[in-house]
């Protein structure tokens, strides 16, 4: 059967601009038989939909009647399916079966293939399913078309009706546009394509008892919740029998159930008590005060535990209201007369079901009429404490209600969870088991902030250490300076003033005197440098001369033994820290020192005359070693003269290479005749 | 190089005693003796030299930061001259800076005991018994260190950081004013303070030390905190002003675009909210804590994808933040991950929110 649906519904998708085909022969001229059936199938199908719709306007639920009609018209659409008729009839049959949601492509194929000469009822049938898809605009606006157009008694009898679709198109319009703080899932874990009913769930929302049909009859079900689902889905089976078994309210601690079943062709309400793990025979619950002869069926406890809430036959047109009923005493024998819950609950419509929250001021029920959006909708509604009334009913909105049909609602004590059925689309088929989450208050994530409060952790102090490196001192090894002053021709020691000079700088290095006894004379001196020493005695011309200390000379001993000469007529001494350039006659500085005790000498023997003399190796021309000598000597004595020494007392005479004092052949040798002198002429 | 030379020199003449073999029978004993001692000068010199030059590789290791090889050559040094405090001193700071306190400890307590002026060394034997996590010692260190230079006031800071890591904010007050009193204008001493006075909530002190270290140094955490002492005390608006002003003093400080998006979010002005998180997250992608606070706007937004988005990112960044686990958990809830969001709040309440708990037994039981 659901492969023919399926098959049918493709075939009306894919027809959608084929012409009305009547089922008359001419049109089936090859397949009469098929014909034949088709149109038996049409005649069946349309005494369970005339079935159906008495109990439609009846307020009472046709799912039965409607999905039989089902049964004989689908193999007739299979058949035929551009027959406006049959379309229209489809997709009535579905409006009010289980499957509601199927309806709208078999009216808008039937409005199509028929046009203008459409029935008005398809679209008071097109309005109940715009109602279903939420569209709540044109279902309103095809409910009004309906009512301008039907001018027969069908209009006399769904007056009632459309009048209430077109109020719950209004109310489904402000509702939809409100946002509610739920979320609603199908408890897939108890649904079936069948139906599942009446769940019922304990206080604390740790098990729950329902009913489903998944075996051809209602039984009651129950299951435990462990880890947020659902889970050891089992039968009850001391509750079942053969017929409807229908739970309709577990206690809040979930010790005893309220239930309906037949008794002797009529609903009653019966109480079964768990003993152990096992439930009780249900016995009747109320006397037979309260158990009429009419349907009594969904009940709720009431948390006192004084009152029963039920649905029952009561209304004025025999429509299903909610009453309840006292107990008065405590074994229960008597029980007061049933009392409606009052003009702000019962409506002209059905009531379908009521739950008394634990806080017992508080009534869930179900119903058709009030503020419905379409069939039933749960609706909630507030003791008034003082005058002890039950309030206004308060739609609980979308997405808890819907155009279908919610119904046995139930919730648990903290409010947070909440169980009813519905047939709406979506879910598993038939009526599903769903389930409301309410959010409560919003959960407001934080936000967080965060500071630097400790300064040297926010911007750490610069601890940056340089050790510094220390200037490292060259290992200046000293060499140690000795030897002796002696009379040149005597040979006895003299004792004199010895200047050692730092050549480098022209500074004094070191002063000291030669032993008188001895005269020794010893110093170290750092080695790598070049010295000049001076040597001056009274009596004697002073002698200078220098010398190279080399470097790495660490335990070396220089021995210098040096003769002084008498300051007497023909004395020549060498000025050997006079100083040139290379080939050039210009005095250096570096001999300022030497030439300044020379000016000394003569300033203190102011009878001295003498005779500079300018000295060159042999290499080079002879006369350009005279001319260069010549300079030299002339340079000399320019410098002495230019320092207050008579010009009278002082003359320059250049030699060239003629008068060697040492060798030629080698390179010390050649140094020691490059060469100042000053020999003593007169004194 | 204090002393260097002459620890050097007078150390090398000791051991440099040896005659000179070279025989030579005109001189007299003197002149031997004046002999041999030049020729001992000589070695004395040598090593200087050698020394010198080894602490000057020692030195150039340190500044290079390879400390190991710092150490090995200061230690050279010290072998051959005990008498060297400053490379008893360089080597201790090696250590120091290798986490090898103990031995640093020891290097600079030599340093100190060789040269008594050098007070650094005290101050960072301080440090080192602060890296041993040494409470006791580091702050009697400090207090050893202001006995004999009474003008050390960042040694007086430090002890005030120690008290406040403690928690022990009214010693830490002490210290902080001890340093203050020495410099008046000592900007993370005030700071400091101000963070004490604010934790004893004291938040008018707070605000009036925060004011005075941001005259002297107006670094943009000062600001910042200024800021939040500000909110702290319920003036929202000069927050924010402080915490623009440290945005101004550094455009990346992203602390304080967060700080400030926080007070917009409390303000309810949840574009700028975002905007000022984005921007601490542009600076630092990683921060978790921004991460967090935008979700929160966009959870606010009921842009929940965008939030879990950024919560997944900061729980894989943190994985005990709290805050970050409950907000996924209230996320996750709005997207229907009620197993996710319950295991989340789970979580939350084991990091020790009581929250966690209060949503987990309400939602998830």
């Amino acid at each position: 059967m659901r492969l023919a649906v399926i098959t049918t519904i493709l075939l009306v998708s894919i027809g959608g601009y084929a012409q009305n085909v009547a089922f008359k022969k001419s049109n089936f001229k090859d397949n009469k038989e098929g014909l034949e059936i088709a149109l038996k199938n049409i005649e069946e199908g349309d005494i369970w939909l005339e079935k159906g719709k008495v109990k439609v306007l009846g307020m009472v639920n046709a799912f039965e009647e409607f999905n039989t009609a089902l049964d004989y018209y689908l193999p007739a659409q299979e058949f035929n399916p551009k027959n406006a008729d049959l379309n229209r009839k489809i997709g009535h049959a579905y409006l009010y079966s289980n499957t509601p949601y199927l309806a709208m492509p078999f009216l808008k194929t039937s409005l199509e293939l028929a046009g203008e000469d459409s029935e008005p009822f398809i679209y008071f049938l097109l309005g109940k399913a715009y109602q279903l898809e939420r569209d709540f605009h044109e279902g309103e606006k095809s409910f009004l078309k309906y009512g301008t157009l039907e001018k027969d008694k069908n209009l006399e009898a769904y007056k009632k009706l459309n009048r209430k679709h077109i109020k719950e198109c209004k109310s489904g319009a402000e509702i939809f546009g409100k946002k509610t703080r739920v979320w609603v899932d199908n408890v897939i874990e108890l649904n079936t394509p069948d139906d599942e009913i009446a769940p019922s769930i304990t206080a604390d929302n740790s098990e729950i008892i329902f009913n489903s049909n998944k075996t051809g009859d209602f039984d009651i079900y129950t299951a435990q919740r462990q880890k947020r689902r659902w889970i050891r889905l089992s039968s009850v089976a001391s509750l079942n029998t053969d017929g409807d078994d229908v739970s309709s309210n577990l206690a809040y601690d979930g010790q005893r159930i309220l239930l309906f079943k037949d008794n002797d062709g009529q609903s009653d309400i019966y109480e079964s008590k768990l003993q152990g793990t096992e439930w009780s025979e249900p016995k009747l619950k109320m006397s037979k005060v309260v158990n009429t002869e009419g349907n009594e069926t969904f009940a709720s406890y009431d948390p006192q535990d004084i009152k029963v809430y039920f649905v029952s036959d009561g209304g004025f047109g025999g429509d299903k209201n909610i009453s309840f009923s006292g107990k008065k005493d405590m074994e229960e024998t008597f029980w007061g007369q049933p009392q409606s819950a009052g003009q702000e609950v019962n409506t002209g419509f059905q009531e379908g079901s009521v739950y008394m929250a634990p806080d017992g001021n508080t009534m869930y029920f179900c119903s058709q009429g009030h503020s419905s959006i379409g069939g039933y909708d749960v609706f909630v509604s507030y003791r008034n404490e003082e005058l002890g009334l039950w309030g206004k009913p308060i739609n609980l909105g979308y997405p808890i209600n819907t155009p279908y049909d919610e119904l046995y609602f139930s919730i648990s004590a903290s409010g947070k969870k909440a169980y009813f059925s519905s047939n709406r689309d979506g879910g598993s088929g038939g009526m599903d088991i769903y389930c409301a989450t309410f959010w409560g208050e919003p959960k407001i994530p934080g936000v967080a902030s965060e500071d630097n409060l400790i300064a040297s952790i926010a911007s750490p102090i610069e601890d940056t250490y340089t050790p510094e490196s220390v200037e490292v001192s060259t290992a200046n090894s000293l060499t140690v300076f000795k030897g002796r002053i002696l009379d040149g021709l005597l040979q006895e020691p003299v004792e004199a003033e010895i200047k050692i000079f730092d050549n480098s700088t022209g500074e004094v290095y070191s002063v000291m005197r030669s032993n008188s006894a001895t005269g020794k004379f010893l110093l170290s001196l750092p080695s790598g440098l070049n010295y000049g020493i001076s040597v001056e005695a009274e009596g004697y011309l002073f002698h200078s001369e220098n010398f190279n200390l080399p470097k790495g000379s660490a335990y070396d001993m220089v021995n210098k033994d040096i003769e002084l000469k008498n300051i007497d007529i023909g004395s020549k001494i060498a000025l050997r820290n006079v100083f040139f350039d290379t080939g050039k006659s210009e005095v250096k500085i570096d001999s300022y020192p030497e030439l300044d005790r020379l000016i000394k000498l003569m300033n203190d023997v102011p009878t001295l005359k003498i005779e500079l003399s300018g000295h060159t190796d042999n290499v080079g021309s002879q006369e350009a070693n005279q001319s260069l000598s010549q300079r030299r000597a002339d340079a000399v004595r320019k410098y002495l003269v230019a320092r207050s020494v008579d010009g009278g007392r002082v003359t320059a005479k250049g030699y060239g290479s003629s008068r060697p004092v040492d060798t030629n052949a080698t390179k010390e040798g050649r140094a020691n005749n490059r060469r100042t002198e000053f020999e003593i002429t007169a004194n | 190089m204090r002393h260097f030379f002459t620890t050097v020199c007078l150390f090398l003449m000791t051991i440099g005693a040896y005659s000179q073999d070279q025989v030579d029978s005109t001189l007299t004993l003197e002149e031997i003796q004046f002999r041999d001692s030049i020729a001992a000068l000589n070695v004395s010199s040598i090593e200087r030299q050698k020394l010198q030059e080894t602490y000057n590789e020692a030195t150039v290791a340190f500044n290079a930061s390879n400390y190991a090889q710092a150490i090995s050559l200061f230690t050279e040094v010290t072998d051959l001259d005990s008498t060297n405090g400053d490379a008893f001193f360089n080597k201790g700071l090696a250590h120091k800076e290798l986490n090898q306190y103990d031995l640093a400890i020891e290097s600079l307590t030599q340093a100190y005991q060789l040269d008594s002026t050098n007070t650094d060394a005290i101050f960072h034997q301080a440090k080192c018994y602060f890296g041993k996590e040494d409470m006791k010692n580091t702050l009697m260190t400090y207090d050893q260190l202001l006995r004999i230079d009474p003008t050390r006031a960042e040694a007086a800071y430090e002890k005030g950081v120690i008290h406040y890591l403690n928690q022990d904010y009214q010693q830490a007050i002490d210290a902080y004013s001890q340093a203050i009193a020495i410099d008046p204008n000592y900007s993370y001493a005030l700071n400091d303070r101000a963070s004490c006075y604010r934790a004893l909530e004291d938040y008018d002190r707070a605000i009036e030390d925060y004011l005075k270290a941001t005259a002297s140094d107006p670094q943009s955490f000062i600001l910042n905190n200024l800021g939040s002492a500000y909110r702290k005390s319920g003036n929202t608006e000069k927050a924010l002003e402080y915490y623009s002003k440290a945005i101004s003093k550094d455009a990346n400080y992203e602390m304080a675009y967060n700080n400030r998006g926080t007070v917009y979010f409390e303000q309810k002005q949840y574009d700028s909210a975002l905007k000022d998180f984005k921007k601490a997250l542009d600076i630092n992608p990683d921060y978790a804590m921004a991460l967090c606070n935008r979700a929160a706007v966009y959870h606010l937004q009921e842009n929940y994808t965008g939030a879990l988005a950024d919560l997944e990112r900061a729980v894989k960044l943190q994985p005990n933040n709290a805050t970050a686990l409950l907000n996924r958990g209230i996320t996750r809830e709005m997207l229907r991950n009620v197993d996710g969001a319950c295991d989340d709040w789970q979580k939350a309440h084991q990091l020790g929110l009581e929250k966690g708990n209060e949503y987990y037994i309400n939602n998830c039981e």
